[in-house]
Formats: C-alpha cells, sequence, structure tokens
C-alpha cells in the first residue's frame, strides 16, 4: 500500500516543508544571482597621471583609484603615468591613493615617457614600475624661489606676511626635500642601487639605467604592465577599463585655440596650477620652460623693483 | 489539485524571497566603502630642517689706532629680487647674490664689516668703478683693501691692488664662484689661487647643499675663536705656500668633478687673505654659527700691520715713486692674458 506525504503531515505540515525546501535551494541560488547582478567579468583599471601634478589632478587620481577599490569587477590597477611633477603635497596625495590601492590589489606603475620629480613621488608605492628603455625617472628634488630677504611693506601685519627670511625659505625648500627623500628610501630604498646622497642630486635616469640602479622594476610598455597587473592579481583574460569616474554622457572640454604668428594653434585648456612663489617638485626643464619668463618684479610688488639704493632693499626700510 | 497549487506557491513564494533577501542584503553589506588604513610612520619630525644657531656679537681685538680701509663690492648685479631662479654658483652667474641671500645693494652686503670698523675708530672708504677714482690714487691713501668683487677689476685695477699687496698692504679677496676667475692672476705673486666651479654638500650642510659648513685647519689670525663657519656658496681656494686655513667636511664635494672631501676654501699669505665666498658677511649671514667670529676676524686682519709706504714702484724709473703709478711698460700683468677690462655680467 502506497502512502503519500499528504497521508502522513497535515496541511500545515507541508507548506512548512514545502516553504523550508524552497528556503534551502534559495539559498543556494541567491550567490549565482547576486553575481550575476553586481558582478562584471575582473578587469584591470588603467588610471592615467597625465601634465604636471596639482590639487585638481590629484582630486582626479584619488577619485579614480577609490572608485577602482570599490568596484568589485577591478582587480589591478595600472598607473599611466607621463609627467614632470608637480606640487609636493599634491603628488603625496596621489602617492597615498596609490599606497592605499596597493594595499587591495596590485597596482603596476607604467612610465613610457617621463616620471619625474613629483611624477615619480606619486607612483612610489606601486609594486612594480615599469619604463621604456628611453623613459626618463627621478629628479628627486625640490625647485624654489631662490632664498633673499624681501622688502618690507607697512601693508602686511608681520614681516613673515610679506616677506621672508633667507634661513626660513631654506628651511621650508629643505623639509619638503627631505619628506621627498624619505618617502623614495622608505617606498624603494630596498630596490635602490644608490644611497641617500646620491639620490638627493636629483638626477634623471634613462630608463635602462633606471632598472639597473632600482629606480625602476622592469623595462615594458604598458600593455607589458598591463599583463603584470592581471598575471599578479590571478586574472585568466585581460579586460581593460580607464576612466571609472567619468560619465559617460559628459563630454570633453574642446581644445580651445588661439591666432599665434599668423597660425592657429591648439593650447591646453587648462594648465596646472602652480605657485613659482613656493617650492614645487618639478624637473628644472618643466620649471624653466613654465615660469622662466616670468617678470617676478612686476609680480610681486612687495619687492622692491629699485634696488640700485641700499636703502630701497632688505631690512632698511 | 488545491493542495498543490498552494503548496507550489508556498514553494515560488519562499524561494523568491529567500533568494531576493540573501540577493539585496548582500548587496547592501558589499557596499564597500571601508578604507584601508595607511601608515605614514616614516614621516616624523626628524624630518624637519634643523636651524643652525644664529647669533652672537662681532667683535674686534685689535687696539690698533684709525685705519683707511677701502672696500670694493663689484658691479650692481642685474637684478636683486627674491624670486628669481638661478643657479648662481656656476661658472657664470647672473646675479651671484641670489645664492648669498642679500638684497639691496653692494654696500649692505658688507655692512656687518662695515660697521664693526667704524665703531672701532677706522675710516671705511668705498670704492666701486672709475668713478670714484683712481683706484691706486685712493689705494695710496689706503692701509687695507678688501674687495668682494674681483671680477669686475679692469688690468689696471688688477695691477694696483697686486702692487698693494706686495708692498705689504693688508689685502683681503673674498672671491664668490662664478666672480673669481682672474684671481690667480691677481694672486699669482703670493701664491694664492681659487679653482673654478663650487663646492656643495648634499649630506651636511645649513639647508641647501650650497650652504657648506668650514673649520679652520690651523691656527691663524683670520680663524682665530672659529668652530664653524658657514658659506652660502663657496669656491675652492689653494696655495703654493699650503697656507690654506679653512676647509669643509669631507663629504662635501666639488661641481665639476663630483668628487668627494674636505676642500680649502680660505687661505693667508702674510698680509693677503683669500676666501672663497663673501656670503658670510652679509646681513642675514654675519651672525649665522661663528660667522660672526670671522668677520671680527677679518676686520682685525685688515688692520693689523703697517702701511705700504711710498716707496713702491722705485725700481721702476718710470714710476714717480707713489705706490700704485702705473708701470712703464708691461709690468707683471699682461692684458692680453689677463684682461681685467672684461665688463662683468
Amino acid at each position: 500500500m502506497r502512502v503519500s506525504p499528504s497521508d502522513i503531515l497535515s496541511r500545515r505540515q507541508q507548506i512548512a516543508a514545502v516553504a523550508l525546501a524552497a528556503v534551502v535551494v534559495g539559498a543556494f541560488v541567491a550567490p549565482q544571482v547576486y553575481g550575476q547582478t553586481s558582478q562584471t567579468d575582473s578587469k584591470v583599471a588603467v588610471v592615467e597621471i597625465t601634465g604636471a601634478i596639482d590639487s585638481s589632478s590629484s582630486q582626479y587620481v584619488e577619485d579614480e583609484l577609490r572608485e577602482a577599490r570599490h568596484n568589485d569587477s577591478v582587480e589591478a590597477v595600472v598607473l599611466d603615468i607621463d609627467s614632470p611633477g608637480g606640487s609636493p603635497g599634491s603628488s603625496e596625495r596621489m602617492l597615498t591613493a596609490v599606497e592605499r590601492t596597493a594595499a587591495e590589489m596590485p597596482v603596476i606603475a607604467s612610465v613610457d615617457t617621463l616620471g619625474a620629480s613629483g611624477g615619480y613621488y606619486a607612483m612610489l608605492p606601486a609594486d612594480e614600475i615599469y619604463v621604456t628603455p628611453s623613459a626618463q625617472v627621478g629628479s628627486v628634488g625640490v625647485i624654489g624661489p631662490a632664498p633673499m630677504p624681501s622688502g618690507p611693506n607697512a601693508g602686511t601685519t608681520a614681516p613673515d606676511k610679506g616677506s621672508f627670511h633667507p634661513d626660513d625659505a631654506r628651511a621650508t625648500t629643505e623639509t619638503i626635500q627631505e619628506v621627498f627623500l624619505e618617502n623614495v628610501m622608505e617606498y624603494r630604498g630596498d630596490e635602490l642601487e644608490k644611497d641617500r646622497e646620491e639620490v638627493a642630486h636629483a638626477r634623471m635616469y634613462v630608463g635602462v639605467e633606471s632598472v639597473e640602479n632600482g629606480f625602476a622594476d622592469e623595462v615594458g610598455m604598458t600593455d607589458d604592465a598591463i599583463y603584470e597587473a592581471a598575471d599578479r592579481a590571478g586574472l585568466s583574460s585581460v579586460e581593460v577599463v580607464s576612466g571609472l569616474t567619468v560619465d559617460e554622457d559628459e563630454q570633453p572640454e574642446p581644445i580651445p585655440f588661439i591666432e599665434a604668428d599668423g597660425e592657429t594653434v591648439a593650447v591646453a585648456s587648462e594648465e596646472a596650477d602652480l605657485s613659482p612663489h613656493q617650492p614645487l617638485a618639478v624637473t628644472p626643464e618643466f620649471w624653466h620652460e613654465r615660469f622662466g619668463d616670468l617678470d617676478f618684479e612686476d609680480d610681486d610688488p612687495e619687492v622692491p623693483t629699485n634696488t640700485t639704493d641700499a636703502d630701497t632693499g632688505g631690512e632698511k626700510p | 489539485m488545491t493542495t498543490a497549487k498552494t503548496l507550489l506557491g508556498t514553494f515560488v513564494v519562499a524561494f523568491a524571497l529567500t533568494v531576493g533577501a540573501i540577493t539585496v542584503g548582500a548587496v547592501v553589506l558589499d557596499d564597500d566603502t571601508t578604507t584601508t588604513d595607511v601608515d605614514h610612520d616614516h614621516i616624523d619630525s626628524s624630518l624637519i630642517a634643523e636651524q643652525a644657531e644664529d647669533g652672537g656679537e662681532i667683535e674686534m681685538e685689535s687696539s690698533e689706532p684709525s685705519n683707511t680701509i677701502v672696500i670694493h663690492t663689484g658691479a650692481q648685479p642685474m637684478s636683486q629680487t627674491g624670486m628669481q631662479f638661478l643657479d648662481p654658483a656656476n661658472d657664470q652667474p647672473t646675479d651671484y647674490r641670489t645664492s648669498v641671500g642679500s638684497i639691496g645693494g653692494q654696500d649692505r652686503d658688507v655692512d656687518p664689516l662695515e660697521s664693526v670698523l667704524i665703531e672701532n675708530g677706522h675710516e671705511v672708504v668705498y670704492w666701486q668703478d672709475r668713478q670714484d677714482g683712481d683706484l691706486s690714487e685712493v689705494l695710496d691713501d689706503a692701509d687695507a683693501f678688501l674687495t668682494t668683487g674681483s671680477g669686475d677689476l679692469s688690468s689696471e685695477e688688477g695691477e694696483a691692488i697686486a702692487e698693494f699687496a706686495e708692498a705689504g698692504g693688508q689685502t683681503v679677496i673674498a672671491a664668490d664662484p662664478g666672480r673669481s676667475d682672474d684671481i690667480g692672476q691677481l694672486m699669482s705673486s703670493q701664491g694664492l689661487y681659487t679653482d673654478a666651479g663650487y663646492v656643495y654638500d648634499l649630506d651636511e650642510n645649513d639647508n641647501n647643499y650650497l650652504s657648506v659648513y668650514a673649520e679652520p685647519t690651523d691656527d691663524s689670525a683670520l680663524t682665530d675663536g672659529v668652530d664653524r663657519a658657514v658659506f652660502r656658496s663657496v669656491a675652492s681656494v689653494g696655495s703654493s705656500t699650503e697656507s690654506t686655513v679653512m676647509e669643509t667636511d669631507a663629504q662635501a664635494r666639488h661641481s665639476t668633478t663630483r668628487e668627494q672631501g674636505s676642500y680649502d676654501v680660505a687661505a693667508v699669505d702674510d698680509n693677503v687673505a683669500l676666501i672663497g665666498d663673501s656670503s658670510f658677511m652679509t646681513p642675514e649671514n654675519a651672525h649665522r654659527v661663528d660667522n660672526n667670529v670671522l668677520v671680527g676676524n677679518v676686520a682685525d686682519f685688515l688692520v693689523t700691520g703697517t702701511k705700504p709706504t711710498g716707496e713702491l714702484g722705485d725700481d721702476d724709473p718710470a714710476s714717480g715713486g707713489e705706490f700704485g703709478d702705473e708701470p712703464a711698460s708691461g709690468g707683471e700683468f699682461d692684458d692680453e692674458e689677463f684682461d681685467f677690462s672684461e665688463e662683468s655680467p
């Protein structure tokens, strides 16, 4: 005689049993559903660090890397760098974002042309630095105004409000340099074949040489860096994503054009916000190109322009 | 049939609720906004640049009666604003003062020295160029001569200074890097010279690689009481009689060779002192470490000794017997090889 569940269990018990079975099955199925809804294929995010580094560009890189960390599809990051450096503080902001990201996933830096001074500073915590054979990296130094006393001005409330003492100017620049240098030795000290004093000479090294002396790790292109990042992340295939924080609907700003000597030339839409009156972690070439032709006498009214008379300058008001 | 439909409906509802609840819960819980801590412990107060000690009086020990000291500080630099980016300590600087932290005219650069000389009863006469008269005539009445701008001197003026020194006149040459090319010829009779380029120290310095420390190598009037002086940009000097009196730390390097070692930066040969820098006398630097003692010693050095006599040039029949007169012909200086007359930058 065949006995059906309806003969053994009451109606309520039958419903409860079915509901329990549904929960058990659902619990097994839910992860797959979650995976399908929340996960896309694993990717390597390429974050570009291009041009001079200021607060705007460091904000962008920080946002990109934060998105990379929080986006479950991103398993590794490649920093695609072409920068002569910029503001020390903004470079440090990038460095911190890179370090935070490198603590969670592989980060590989790639330099095909220039990754110097603040540009080199920003990539220090990367797991590896890839350089093309002729790329230039290094320039671990700071450029600031020469430490000269400037004239007094009764429009300010204190001597250091409108001018500075050369001893203080030297100390400020030196402290920024020491922090830069300390970070280089902290993050790259084990790889560097050069001691602190040699690094402090602030020389730029060509890619092939930088791999030998430890300023970089591998000779390779950005694609090599992407494959290395994917490999470190355990990805069997490589899918690349960039511009994580860029709105797809957002159109890039058109490049303005100006007339120069009868020819129309394109100019950068916006120059990095850097001041020549502050110490900068930039290459000498960039400094001269950007600020070399400035007329500082006109730029700073607190500096006496007629200095042929000893009584007009320095601390002799 | 009704029972089967009920059970199926129960299964579907329970299944949907379970999957939905777990999925939504996972999505909510997986909103990863946590941040990873970043350790910056290696950045600490040890990285803050230390300021060298500042202060101390500039004093003279000499009780010499009033001497007349002629001071030459060279041509006015092109610019003295505080925001120039130049590396002045090269061979041909546009404005050497950008390295030494001074502004406000040449005379201001030696103001501390001037003050202590006047305080002790001595007369200071500034001579800058021919507009201030013929240098040889000015030196006729002088007891001592100091220049911080030897590169701006003409050949005739160089001859006058060399004769003054050879006659026993107290002479101090403060030769900044890039402005000392002619020192070797100017002071060759005393066996003193400077090297092209500059000395720097990336390891032990006063907050800049150009600001090197120097210590006495031997007892001398110039270095008496000086433990350590700081020069804001300094040329290395040499002496044929091994009369150098100050040298840098052993980890200093020379710009031309990058070789590490101690470099001589001051020398004294009897009545002539050669120092590879003039910045230590500027108001902002004259009280740094023992620079105040060094400035006082320079003042003492200038007023020590005897005044050159008018017998100078007597062996030259064309000379009128007055010190500093032009030699009849040739003399020690060959203008073709030693041209002081070039305009300075």
